[in-house]
């Protein structure tokens, strides 16, 4: 579906130091540039069907690359192929079979209600009229949209505003959809709605969807694979469970104690304060080790409960950062 | 044809988003209505006063200053909004948006920026012509027609050349507010008769930079008295267009989005 191979993308920006008016004027006079490799030669696929998630820190390339596979700006250098287009050759007969969804970006008309943009889309995209209304129908219902598309989008909340823009990126019923940050600003019900309805959607229609979030929750609830970019590299590609199959000896163990215990009786452990009768272990060992380390604890230490959590996919994505 | 449905698609847009604040519609409409009933009304008087322009009369002047505020109408109607929506969405990162719509992205721009309160002034000038031609005992042939709308037409591709070509320094450049008071001033050039300029100054507005294409050479098809050399300015105006939407393809690869 997406075949990303050699992509390279170089941004130049000026490097002009205006911290005072003297270095303002010779930024003027003489300014240096830096080149900038937002994309690193990364080779990429996401599969037919599948929920692939984007995950990167802020500037770690994963908007450059979205935008560049839906057709928005050139790449420096590579090739990239989704649904045998390539987005920037073939742009216009390729948008017809993209959506796509900015967060902050709205494309709706603020003045009208969201249904004269769906309208206007509709238009835009060359949507026979049968289609179209079926289509509208079957998006409503799954986004419990009825209520809100006939109210001014300016009157609308954010989640409002967000089931809108999802539904009209999806009005033409593209193979694709990227969406990026598409549950910015939501609150726990809306996240929950946009969510569960995108879910749907890839279910029933097969919508092959490409989500880029900074919000953990959205890749647990929807995504099968995930991707790491930092530094315009990817630093892991597979599924949600490989990530964590990785770090499956990753331990935290959270423990209660009975009363407060002197520190050298704590001496062979590596732990943190968490409070007067509280610590917390981080275990990343085989499992042998593990078992070894919890007797250790149970004999050693006045324990009143102990709760022993898996990895977390945060925890994964931030060592991952932080080796980075 | 779709680009025809594209500026349908605008024009409804457009009136729908107008007529949604009803107080701000009347007020505008109202204001335009007076502005562009007392524009003729006061150029009348002025070019009374002053007895024309060297080598026109007040009658074919005022035909002149008619053209001008039909052309200004159509130019305003059609692409009044091009200017300020590039500039805003260059800088802001809206103009992703024109990329992800299935037109060519100078098509996608060009038919988002009408402005449909200029309706009025192109019925405005359209009245006026005709009063105008009217008093003058102009015989309006199919031949005087066709080519008032050749150039006519013409005129509108090369003021989309100049466009484009600001388009594409917007996208290059980002923020140049000057530039579109350049482009206001070669209209302002535009909005007199070539006559006044001699020599060589005539030929550039007629051939090399064809603004006379605007005003000048669609009055003088009225009047019946147009230069042979002004069919040169139809290849011209041609020219500048292919020129334009080379240049742009050339700096649209260019652009770098805005961050986030």
């Amino acid at each position: 579906m997406i075949v990303v191979r050699n992509l390279s993308k170089t941004y130049k920006v000026s490097s002009a130091d205006n911290s005072s008016l003297i270095s303002s004027l010779k930024s003027f006079i003489s300014r240096e540039y830096r080149y900038i490799k937002a994309l690193d030669q990364i080779d990429w696929e996401v599969t037919q069907g599948d929920i692939h998630a984007l995950i990167g820190r802020n500037g770690s390339g994963k908007s450059t690359l979205v935008k560049i596979l839906s057709g928005v700006i050139y790449p420096t250098e590579g090739e990239a192929l989704i649904n045998h287009c390539n987005p920037w050759k073939d742009r216009i007969k390729y948008v017809r079979n993209i959506g796509v969804v900015l967060g902050h970006k709205t494309q709706l008309t603020w003045e009208l209600p969201a249904i004269d943009t769906f309208i206007l889309y509709k238009n835009l995209y060359s949507v026979k009229t049968c289609f179209f209304n079926e289509n509208l129908k079957y998006l409503i219902k799954a986004f419990d949209a009825e209520s809100i598309i006939r109210k001014p989008v300016r009157n609308l909340s954010l989640g409002e505003r967000m089931k809108c823009e999802v539904i009209c990126s999806l009005l033409h019923a593209p193979k694709v959809l990227f969406l990026d940050e598409p549950t910015i600003g939501l609150d726990l019900i809306s996240k929950d709605q946009v969510r569960s309805a995108i879910k749907n959607i890839n279910k029933e229609l097969g919508t092959t969807i490409v989500l880029t979030s900074h919000d953990i929750s959205d890749v647990l609830s929807l995504c099968n694979k995930i991707s790491l970019i930092d530094k315009g590299r990817f630093l892991f590609k597979g599924s949600v469970n490989e990530l964590l199959e990785v770090h499956a000896s990753y331990k935290l163990i959270s423990i209660e104690l009975l009363k407060r215990v002197d520190e050298c009786s704590l001496d062979g452990f590596s732990y943190i304060k968490t409070g007067d009768y509280s610590i917390q272990m981080e275990l990343n060992e085989n499992t042998n080790s593990i078992h070894k380390k919890l007797y250790q604890v149970i004999d050693e230490l006045p324990i009143s409960d102990i709760t022993i959590e898996s990895v977390k996919l945060e925890q994964v994505v931030k060592s991952y950062y932080e080796k980075a | 044809m779709r680009v025809i449905k594209l500026f349908g698609l605008d024009i409804k847009n457009k009136f729908q988003r107008a007529i949604e604040f009803r107080l701000n519609f009347i007020i505008t409409l109202i204001i335009s209505l007076c502005y562009n009933t007392a524009l003729p009304i006061f150029q009348f008087f002025i070019f009374k006063g002053i007895n024309g322009f060297p080598g026109w009369t007040v009658e074919e002047v005022i035909l002149f200053q008619a053209v001008l505020l039909f052309w200004t109408g159509i130019i305003e109607f059609l692409f009044g909004g091009v200017r300020n929506n590039i500039s805003k969405e260059v800088l802001h990162g809206g103009f992703d948006r024109v990329f992800l719509w299935p037109h060519h992205p100078l098509v996608s721009i060009f038919t988002r920026g009408v402005d449909v309160f200029a309706f009025l002034t192109v019925v405005a000038g359209f009245a006026g012509i005709m009063i105008v031609s009217f008093r003058l005992g102009i015989q309006m042939s199919w031949y005087t027609l066709l080519l008032f709308i050749l150039f006519l037409f013409c005129g509108i591709v090369f003021y989309v050349s100049l466009l484009i070509i600001y388009c594409a320094l917007t996208v290059l450049l980002i923020k140049m507010d000057r530039l579109q008071e350049v482009l206001d001033k070669i209209f302002f050039f535009g909005s007199f008769p070539v006559d006044l300029y001699h020599g060589f100054g005539k030929i550039f507005f007629l051939v090399i930079f064809p603004s006379a294409l605007w005003i000048h050479i669609p009055s003088k098809v009225l009047l019946g008295g147009v230069d042979e050399i002004s069919f040169y300015s139809v290849i011209t105006s041609l020219l500048f267009f292919m020129c334009a939407v080379l240049f742009w393809e050339y700096q649209v690869k260019k652009y770098t989005s805005s961050g986030g």
